[in-house]
């Protein structure tokens, strides 16, 4: 093996090495793709609880500034949002499904066939890419609470920036609204555990990272921590005394400290990017309050010295839709045209951990695939 | 630079009347790695497991991990759960060559899992746990993965949220060929592996493979035509062990000398779809993975 070089190596065998002589080259890993799917159905905030001493009802829309989420309806599971959002990505993709070297789900819920059924295995991601046809890719499940589509974009930015692969998809599909439909039988006011629970909302997303080859655009910044002292603020898990799953929240506790750890993790994803906060066009964070989002622009503001133009706001439309709602608001943008080539994203994460996460991404062409463009 | 493991410790398994707690075992395992160095260099903490304590949903189970072994906030630390123990290793590697952390902990565990009416065994409670951190002679040096999704119907679980009296419970189902197409396929993506790499044969070769489903490490031997001691494997109780399983193999083959012999380890998991995810592993032979690797690998944690 000494006498070889790396592209020897790599060129006698379809192996991923970890350890090959010779240094190769860092390579950049560009977002290629993006992908969606919501459920059709509509599902406006109401007003529940005000029962007893958890702070009278709760007004969603008012507390969150949430209008309306998206919610599966049968025949709709964590599976048929994963595998529609991963198709929807395909379509828009130059990577052909058998191209794809690796296949990460990184969602919460993992629903398959109702949602009182919790997949163990195979992994949703083996499920996934079955489906879609990724027969050489590499399928692993990730998981990172809300920060779960982030972290596995972290994880596969890597991969390919070693050179071990040229492409992957990371896709999820959540499907959490039962758990907020739930929790309305509960709930009793504002302060209560599963008050949070009332914003969830569905959704699918899918990314296909490649590597740049000599492209500009791509991921030029990232950090992630884990304020592990806090992993309690946040937990579900099935219900014991009922059918379905439990989400208990210190809303309060968990969005104090996740924003008030977020500017320093910026920094140091921007600072590896090489960049300014006010060098960013766009700031896409994780989606669960219009409340949470203002303060932490205000935040972000006060320590980094300066605003960013634009904080990206979906969560009144979609609700929380957890690990998916970066990805989800990215598409929408891209969509509508509000971001553009060229531009500078930083991607936050804020999760159940707690787990703080920033990407600095710029945006490159996407959509040079089958289907046309974004 | 090389990723070695410097660090080996496996507990259990337990058997589900034995109400041991898989996350309490998976942070003794991983503070049986860390000792005596104590090493506080660990930045990078990733739980590879599929049944998890109370069947937590959120947030991951590594955070925890964490909490308890890293303590203290601003650790810079980061945390995250990946289902499955090598591609928990080929990620962890793979970030600690690019410099997020120095050392790691990849920490296997499962909790107690009943069959349920599928007729499974079910899974026993275990946890192991790896440390590993930055090698010169010896260290990780491939994988090689396939997906078998021809046999996808072989192995099936989920969790029932409207169980009997409302209790969630699994139900594990399993093909009566499902163990036979895991050791093929293995077999398979073990001869691409060794083929690969262009220098070993299997002779010089120690094989630990996943202990799930059950006789999976004696089938293989055969498949592989290798003697059976060219296989790591535990032995067989109630219940399989899952996740941990390769982790306590490998502890096992390390206490009887088989690992300091072999100049190459060859680790092979199996997990549902089927995926078989292998890796190559070398190593000089007379050194047992590391001049501080230890390992247990007994239920009350004794060397």
């Amino acid at each position: 093996m000494a006498d070889e070089s790396a592209n020897d190596v790599e060129a006698r065998s379809m192996l991923r090495w970890v350890w090959s002589p010779g240094d190769r080259a860092q390579q950049q890993a560009r977002i290629e793709s993006v992908g969606v799917c919501v459920p059709v159905r509509r599902t406006r905030s109401r007003t529940v609880g005000g029962a007893d001493g958890c702070g009278g009802p709760v007004d969603v829309e008012q507390l969150s500034g949430i209008g309306e989420r998206r919610e599966c309806v049968d025949g709709e599971d964590s599976r048929s949002l994963a595998i529609a959002a991963a198709t929807d990505c395909l379509e828009q993709s130059a990577v052909a499904a058998e191209d794809l070297e690796v296949l990460m789900f990184c969602g919460i819920s993992k629903t398959d066939g109702s949602c009182r059924l919790y997949r163990g295995a195979p992994t949703l991601a083996a499920i996934v890419a079955a489906e879609i046809g990724a027969r050489a890719a590499l399928p692993i499940d990730v998981g990172n609470a809300c920060a779960g589509m982030l972290t596995g974009i972290y994880v596969l930015d890597d991969l390919i920036r070693r050179g071990v692969v040229r492409s992957g998809m990371v896709v999820s599909g959540e499907h959490i609204s039962p758990l907020a439909r739930e929790a309305a039988a509960h709930v009793t006011g504002p302060t209560h555990p599963e008050a949070a629970t009332l914003t969830l909302g569905d959704a699918g997303a899918a990314v296909i990272l490649q590597r740049a080859d000599g492209q500009r655009d791509g991921i030029v910044g990232r950090r992630f921590v884990t304020l592990a002292e806090h992993a309690g603020l946040c937990t579900a898990r099935p219900r014991v005394d009922a059918p379905g799953v439990r989400m208990l929240t210190q809303a309060r506790s968990i969005h104090y400290h996740a924003i008030r750890a977020t500017p320093f993790i910026v920094r140091s994803a921007l600072c590896e990017a090489g960049i300014a906060f006010e060098d960013i066009d766009h700031v896409v964070m994780h989606q669960t309050a219009q409340i949470a989002i203002k303060r932490c622009a205000s935040w972000c503001a006060e320590v980094l010295g300066s605003d960013a133009p634009s904080w990206v706001v979906n969560v009144d439309r979609f609700g929380n839709t957890a690990s998916t709602a970066q990805i989800l608001a990215l598409h929408g943008c891209l969509r509508e045209g509000s971001i553009r080539p060229g531009q500078r994203v930083l991607l936050i994460a804020q999760a159940s951990g707690i787990v703080v996460g920033a990407l600095v991404v710029i945006i490159g062409e996407l959509g040079a695939g089958r289907a046309g463009a974004h | 630079m090389p990723v070695r493991i410097e660090a080996v410790c496996g507990l259990g398994p337990f058997a589900a009347r034995e109400h041991v707690c898989s996350r309490d075992l998976a942070v003794g395992a991983a503070r049986r790695s860390l000792e005596p160095d104590n090493h506080d260099d660990v930045r990078l903490i990733v739980y590879a497991g599929t049944y998890r304590e109370e069947d937590l949903l959120e947030p991951a189970v590594a955070p925890f991990i964490q909490r308890e072994l890293v303590g203290g906030p601003d650790t810079g630390a980061f945390a995250f759960d990946v289902d499955g123990l090598l591609a928990g290793c080929e990620l962890t590697a793979g970030l600690l060559q690019s410099g997020h952390s120095r050392r790691a902990l990849i920490v296997a565990a499962d909790r107690a899992v009943a069959g349920g009416d599928g007729g499974h065994p079910g899974y026993a409670t275990s946890a192991a746990a790896l440390l590993l951190g930055p090698g010169t002679n010896e260290g990780f040096v491939a994988f090689n993965s396939r997906h078998f999704p021809e046999h996808r119907a072989g192995l099936h679980s989920l969790l029932r949220l409207t169980g009997p009296g409302c209790q969630p419970g699994w139900t594990i189902t399993q093909s009566s060929d499902y163990a036979s197409a895991c050791a093929t396929s293995a077999a398979d993506v073990i001869h691409e592996l060794i083929d690969g790499l262009r220098g070993p044969t299997l002779c010089d070769v120690l094989i630990v493979p996943s202990q799930s489903p059950s006789g999976l490490p004696q089938t293989l031997a055969e498949r592989l035509r290798v003697p059976a001691d060219c296989v790591a494997r535990i032995e067989e109780g109630d219940g399989e062990v899952y996740t941990a399983g390769p982790l306590l193999a490998l502890a096992r083959a390390m206490a009887d000398g088989r690992v300091t012999a072999a100049d190459w380890v060859v680790f092979v998991t199996v997990s549902p779809g089927v995926v078989v995810h292998a890796c190559a592993y070398r190593k000089p032979a007379g050194v047992v993975l590391g001049s501080k690797c230890r390992s247990s690998f007994s239920k009350n944690g004794e060397e």
